[in-house]
């Protein structure tokens, strides 16, 4: 059966995605080792910086859609049932989904602040 | 589905050797779904620490929490292995490293490096 799900934008998309992740994450690591922020103030300041708040908004973004993709290929290889696979999957749609309006939250706290 | 593909299935997992290709597929797998399911603890993290000055120090009490110590070394294994074994994916994309020496050669090393980014984890959570 096809669901309209696969094809060349998903596949596309989860390497776009996972190259900017991978980009994002090293500078992310070698930042917080070469200058650990030493307390709130540091911390806030930098996702404040208005080129950081928009790579972290991308960086997550991309986190969603990326687990969006990887999960839902794993879903459709391991669950078989047509009703199964429609409640894991519109559960996973809601997980994600409350999750990218929580951390927006977040985001929208540093700026609003 | 699938009603005329009546082909037997062998699946006892103790008698199939997966080559080390196929571990590090599977355990790309299992990665991922780890660190998916570690986003919600990631954010709520992360949004604590945002908040004010008091939550950042709470986010700061938690992560020294045994538990979460356990779960951010598990955490590392995962990402380390999910990034290293996506980078080898990309290359084959990529057209590198696709023959069969090549590919158990780059598995072999992503296990290798994850592994050696796992110890480096445990010596920055846990010393």
């Amino acid at each position: 059966m096809r669901w309209g799900l696969g094809g060349f934008r998903p596949w596309l998309f989860q390497r776009v995605s996972a190259v900017y992740m991978l980009g994002f994450l090293l500078f992310f690591m070698l930042a917080i080792f070469a200058c650990p922020p030493s307390d709130y103030q540091a911390w806030q300041a930098w996702f404040a910086h208005p080129v950081m708040w928009m790579a972290t908004a991308i960086f997550f973004v991309s986190l969603f859609l990326h687990v969006w993709i990887g999960l839902r290929d794993v879903i459709l290889d391991y669950l078989h049932s047509v009703p199964v696979r429609l409640v894991v999957l519109v559960g996973l749609g809601i997980f994600l989904i409350s999750l990218i309006l929580w951390v927006f939250k977040a985001l929208f706290t540093v700026v609003l602040l | 589905m699938n009603k005329k593909n009546q082909r037997p299935v062998f699946l006892n997992l103790t008698k199939i050797s997966l080559p080390v290709t196929g571990v590090v597929s599977i355990f790309h797998r299992l990665s991922g779904l780890f660190l998916a399911l570690s986003i919600p603890l990631l954010i709520y993290l992360f949004d604590l620490s945002l908040r004010s000055a008091q939550g950042f120090s709470e986010a700061q009490q938690l992560l020294q929490l045994p538990l979460l110590k356990l779960l951010l070394t598990v955490g590392a294994w995962a990402l380390a292995h999910h990034l290293v074994a996506g980078i080898r994916f990309l290359l084959i994309d990529l057209d590198i490293g696709v023959l069969k020496t090549a590919a158990r050669r780059s598995a072999w090393i992503t296990h290798g490096l994850t592994t050696l980014i796992l110890l480096l984890a445990i010596v920055v959570i846990w010393l």
